[in-house]
């Protein structure tokens, strides 16, 4: 992973936490990860070595993280992977998300609290009520104005999606399938919303596809 | 040809196309119409697919229990071929590759949309695409040496991409085979005949 703010300070250092082989130990929290950081335009320094990255090798990981905020207008969390032949590839990135909690109250108006949030993956906000898809044979139960959550689209889902209020999946980030399409709809998305699919049918929300957030609507 | 053979073209054209009707199917698998549409009507008696809710009237997909037999039959055909590791070794080489091209489809959705303060250029995209599309007639050329159903990918990505310069809908419009499209079915081909959840 890399952060293009300090995760705890907020400063403008990008961090890169790094492991070797693929990333789900790190993601999971199960290793100490290598440290690294870097102020703009510095050399990346080793907090925490781990014998991972050779410093030219976290500088491209730093400059690659920094293109992703440059693109995407803003903090972001990256996950990354370096080939053996020391390309740097993007996998995902989300913008960083942790705010102090309890900072924000509910808005004004019957909106309340965040239910679950992700990657702002389509932008746009729009209410419904939820239908959790488990798989295409719940696709009958959709009604049209429905906000739809599932795990991951295929194509079979392309024509509901177009019908839908605002789409809501459990995996995919910024660049997933779900996201491209629903942008090419003109659908609001939020993906990587973990346990989405314990939302409960026919509860009122509000997506919000720029924020990442769904909202329950009191009753 | 059995009615079995015809089965698994007609089930798996569905499952990468999504929803399809009788002379779409017709086209893909080279079956004439009249018989895709038999194929169908005796699917759609087993319980394999169902007329799709939300697109026309003549349209299909397919049933969970579609979707499974398919699988069974793409697996049984894999075995047959010999090509199981090929096809895995494909779809680990694939992941990079699709990187390549949903951050293009991304970026210049961005652009399109105005969220990014750094709008991407369509020549730039265009040249991430034709650099994927170099990528997919090496991957297509695998796979067809074992399974000529994948024949085909790479022509209409690239005929997308001739489109997209003077009309970029083509990168990743839903309604046509845009660029993202093609590459979505190719995706879903791959983890298909693997037997793998998305």
């Amino acid at each position: 992973m890399a952060f293009t703010r300090n995760p705890v300070t907020g400063a403008r250092t990008t961090v890169v936490e790094a492991v070797p082989g693929t990333g789900d130990r790190l993601v999971s929290g199960g290793t100490e990860p290598e440290r690294w950081h870097a102020e703009p335009g510095a050399r990346p320094r080793v907090d925490r070595a781990r014998g991972v990255l050779s410093p030219d090798q976290a500088r491209a990981v730093v400059v690659s993280a920094e293109r992703v905020e440059r693109l995407l207008g803003g903090p972001q969390d990256v996950e990354w992977a370096l080939d053996t032949a020391g390309t740097v590839w993007t996998l995902q990135a989300r913008p960083v998300t942790a705010h102090p909690t309890g900072a924000a109250g509910p808005p004004p108006g019957a909106v309340g609290a965040v239910l679950s949030s992700g990657t702002p993956a389509s932008p746009g906000t729009a209410s419904g009520r939820v239908r959790v898809l488990r798989g295409v044979d719940d696709l009958p139960a959709f009604r049209p104005g429905e906000v739809l959550v599932c795990r991951a689209t295929s194509p079979a889902w392309t024509p509901a999606l177009a019908h839908a209020a605002a789409v809501v999946t459990e995996v995919g980030g910024l660049l997933s399938h779900a996201a491209i399409v629903a942008r090419e709809l003109g659908v609001p998305a939020v993906t990587g919303v973990t346990g989405a699919r314990d939302l409960l049918d026919g509860a009122l929300v509000v997506v919000d596809g720029s924020a990442g957030t769904v909202r329950l609507v009191a009753a | 040809m059995t009615g079995s053979d015809q089965l698994l073209p007609v089930l798996h054209a569905l499952r990468v196309r999504g929803v399809a009707d009788a002379p779409e199917i017709a086209r893909r698998t080279g079956l004439p119409e009249v018989g895709a549409e038999e194929l169908l009507l005796d699917a759609e008696a087993s319980g394999l697919v169902v007329r799709s809710p939300f697109a026309g009237p003549h349209h299909w997909s397919l049933t969970e229990r579609g979707a499974a037999v398919g699988e069974a039959l793409l697996a049984a055909q894999l075995d047959r071929a010999g090509a199981r590791s090929v096809v895995e070794d494909v779809l680990t080489g694939f992941g990079p590759v699709n990187d390549l091209v949903t951050s293009a489809c991304t970026r210049w959705q961005l652009t399109e949309l105005g969220l990014t303060s750094q709008p991407a250029t369509l020549d730039g995209v265009l040249r991430d695409l034709a650099e994927a599309a170099d990528a997919l007639a090496a991957i297509e050329a695998r796979l067809v040496a074992h399974l000529p159903r994948f024949e085909g990918y790479q022509r209409r990505f690239t005929a997308a991409l001739g489109r997209a310069r003077a009309d970029p809908s083509w990168i990743t419009a839903t309604d046509r085979d845009s660029a993202h499209r093609v590459w979505f079915e190719l995706h879903e081909d791959l983890l298909a005949t693997l037997g793998i959840e998305r």
